[in-house]
């Protein structure tokens, strides 16, 4: 069984639907998706000594199983440069009402992307396992320029995912923006699309957004839901 | 074996009758219509001693031969038995035309239910219920309530009876027509992909048409096209794209995927032409019927209406098609043809005053030009100078025939649906004609979109 496969069945068992920001980075991290540097504390000097060892600036998210809308509950914190600010968030965040067991997410705050891009599956009941490709953020719902795939896909469909959306100009060098690495993009649907063929347990995922650069990407946010 | 369902040696109509405002009549009379059909014909009926000169039996039973096919027209509560009847016969194939089952309520699904699980057992197939049933035109066979469809290579399945009937209402204004027809109605037993497995193997269905509303076996459905791609085209419609239904989805991802986007993902991924619309659907089936593929998706352009030529490079446009540079020596081969007023550019604009020969120079040179994989020549048919309306198409066939019909060309001529002249003349030669822009674009499109597939295939 690969790595992968063995922490969803420990999820599993454990009861558990939806993993945090947290658990998801995680699991797309040893598919060798790259993602934000974090580390999940309740300590408040801890979080200091990760954000020294990983380097300013940083954010921190309150995780907490009841605040499903973070941005929205003012549970993220960004572009913190030093103690005394990732002090006081951790003070506010902690501050945040919840009935759940509260911790904070500390992560690298990543660099400015050329833009942000979304990587997402859903189990279809027709076709099973289906990809979604397209540009991310806050109004990837309202514009719904993206693309699908039935899984599994091979690299001529991730290609062709990326070059048929609408906003495929803002990859290719729009006003005179560097172009983004479509190699990297394909990678990581092609490996989104082998992790969700391995494992028929996942349900569904957001990789959102995830920042996309001249070279290379980051997943900066993202959400896995497992079959009930 | 989705086969015996086309290729029957004998049939029993259960509920036929004489009378002709019901549906039991209107497949005997199909049935019998053709006097060549090598399939023996049972009429099934315990109120008529004698119909249309045929002897009547009371039970699919009393019938001294073993039946092949049962095709089935009692009124929804006594289809159950006439099955149990068809079972003890040990009938090989059975089709209900009869609706008022899944379509109607819960208490119908059942009664499907029921007879899909029966039939199983005893290994029949069942078509419908709630359908107009089948049609093989290959041997004359109409085992079904609507019209014929007119002969050709198309092999149809529509989840919808009467669509099918319209687009036989189409299809003969297109020269265009049918090898088999089927309309699975509720589907209980034999699927959407069964019948396209049987259409792939099927020698005289060149193209496949699908007309769907909903899929039961999506993922299967979806295999079958990938396998069937490389061989032969596909071509779907959808039906109804209502969001209600939709499952619960917690994610971003899981709220954009509607059941028609991934419908419409599913077909297109597998290589085939997912439709918008109905007149899509039928300039698809028009092309792949009497065009080439492309050998690459160079375009060449000619017309003698700027106008009609500006109209098609927008859709082109539109499309992600791609106009040809000419070449110098096509440049070259073209000018002495013209008058000094065309400028050499693609479109290639000949003024109202090109004529035959002209359509016929321009259209062979550019067909012969190794720069251009297809022609687009445009045509609104003018009103002056006493040219014949048909002279200019006269000149588009001539070229493509001159050049063995080896490159597409697309007869754009604007509005010419008025034309008899000409839908006959394209009737005689074998070939078409585009009758707005957005047609021409789209016929060029999906040719170029096939030919892109059966690169990758390779």
């Amino acid at each position: 069984m690969s790595e992968s496969s063995e922490i969803i069945k420990n999820y599993l068992s454990q009861g558990k639907k939806v993993l945090t920001e947290f658990e998801s980075k995680e699991l797309l991290e040893k598919i060798g998706i790259p993602i934000t540097k974090q580390k999940l504390t309740s300590d408040k000097s801890d979080a200091v000594r990760f954000a020294n060892e990983i380097g300013y600036p940083v954010v921190m998210k309150l995780m907490a199983d009841d605040v499903v809308h973070k941005s929205d509950a003012g549970a993220v914190k960004l572009n913190l440069q030093n103690k005394d600010e990732i002090e006081k968030s951790y003070d506010e965040l902690m501050s945040i009402p919840s009935k759940s067991e509260k911790k904070i997410n500390i992560q690298k705050m990543a660099d400015e992307p050329i833009t942000e891009i979304i990587i997402g599956m859903t189990t279809d009941p027709q076709f099973g396992p289906a990809l979604m490709f397209g540009i991310g953020g806050i109004l990837v719902e309202l514009l719904e320029d993206v693309s699908f795939r039935i899984a599994p896909i091979e690299k001529f469909d991730a290609n062709e995912m990326i070059h048929e959306i609408k906003g495929f100009p803002l990859l290719d060098g729009f006003r005179g923006k560097p172009k983004a690495d479509i190699d990297a993009i394909i990678d990581a649907l092609l490996k989104v699309s082998n992790l969700v063929i391995q494992n028929p347990e996942i349900y569904e995922m957001d990789l959102n957004p995830i920042f996309i650069y001249h070279s290379g990407l980051i997943c900066v946010d993202a959400r896995i839901i497992l079959k009930d | 074996m989705t086969k015996l369902f086309f290729y029957p040696k004998t049939i029993a109509v259960i509920g036929a009758t004489a009378d002709p405002k019901k549906f039991g009549n209107a497949v005997t009379i199909n049935i019998l219509e053709n006097k060549d059909l090598q399939s023996e014909l049972f009429l099934i009926s315990p109120r008529n001693q004698e119909i249309h000169g045929l002897k009547t039996y009371n039970s699919v039973i009393d019938v001294p031969k073993d039946i092949d096919l049962a095709i089935i027209l009692v009124p929804a509560s006594i289809v159950e038995l006439i099955v149990d009847q068809c079972i003890e016969k040990k009938v090989k194939r059975i089709i209900i035309v009869s609706a008022g089952f899944g379509e109607i309520d819960e208490k119908g699904k059942k009664i499907e239910a029921e007879i899909a699980k029966k039939c199983k057992e005893v290994g029949i197939r069942v078509m419908g219920p709630n359908c107009v049933g089948i049609q093989n035109i290959d041997i004359g066979l109409n085992a079904s309530f609507i019209q014929s469809a007119p002969k050709g290579n198309i092999g149809m399945v529509s989840q919808s009876g009467s669509f099918g009937c319209a687009c036989f209402y189409e299809m003969e204004q297109h020269d265009l027509g049918c090898s088999k027809f089927a309309n699975i109605g509720n589907n209980i037993d034999v699927s959407f992909g069964e019948i396209l497995e049987f259409f792939k193997e099927d020698e005289n269905t060149q193209i496949i048409c699908i007309y769907l509303e909903t899929i039961t076996d999506g993922k299967a459905f979806y295999e079958i096209m990938k396998n069937i791609i490389p061989l032969k085209p596909i071509i779907a419609l959808k039906g109804g794209r209502t969001t209600s239904g939709m499952k619960a989805a917690s994610s971003h991802t899981g709220s954009m995927a509607t059941d028609y986007k991934m419908l419409k993902t599913a077909i297109e991924q597998a290589g085939a032409v997912m439709c918008e619309n109905v007149s899509d659907y039928i300039t698809a089936i028009k092309t792949f019927s009497f065009l080439p593929l492309p050998k690459g998706e160079k375009i060449g352009v000619l017309t003698n209406s700027g106008g009609s030529s500006v109209l098609f490079s927008d859709k082109a446009e539109e499309f992600g098609l791609k106009l040809a540079e000419f070449s110098k020596e096509l440049k070259e081969k073209m000018a002495p043809q013209l008058i000094s007023l065309v400028k050499m550019v693609n479109p290639l604009d000949m003024i109202g005053v090109a004529e035959e020969e002209q359509y016929y120079n321009i259209t062979k040179a550019m067909l012969e030009d190794p720069g251009i994989d297809i022609a687009v020549s445009c045509l609104v048919i003018p009103p002056f100078l006493e040219m014949k309306s048909d002279e200019h198409y006269r000149g588009i066939i001539r070229a493509w025939n001159d050049t063995g019909r080896g490159k597409p060309v697309i007869p754009l001529i604007m509005f010419s649906e008025g034309f008899q002249n000409l839908k006959d003349l394209a009737k005689k030669e074998k070939t078409t004609i585009y009758f707005t822009p957005h047609e021409a674009a789209y016929a060029i499109k999906i040719l170029i979109d096939r030919m892109k597939i059966l690169q990758l295939n390779k």
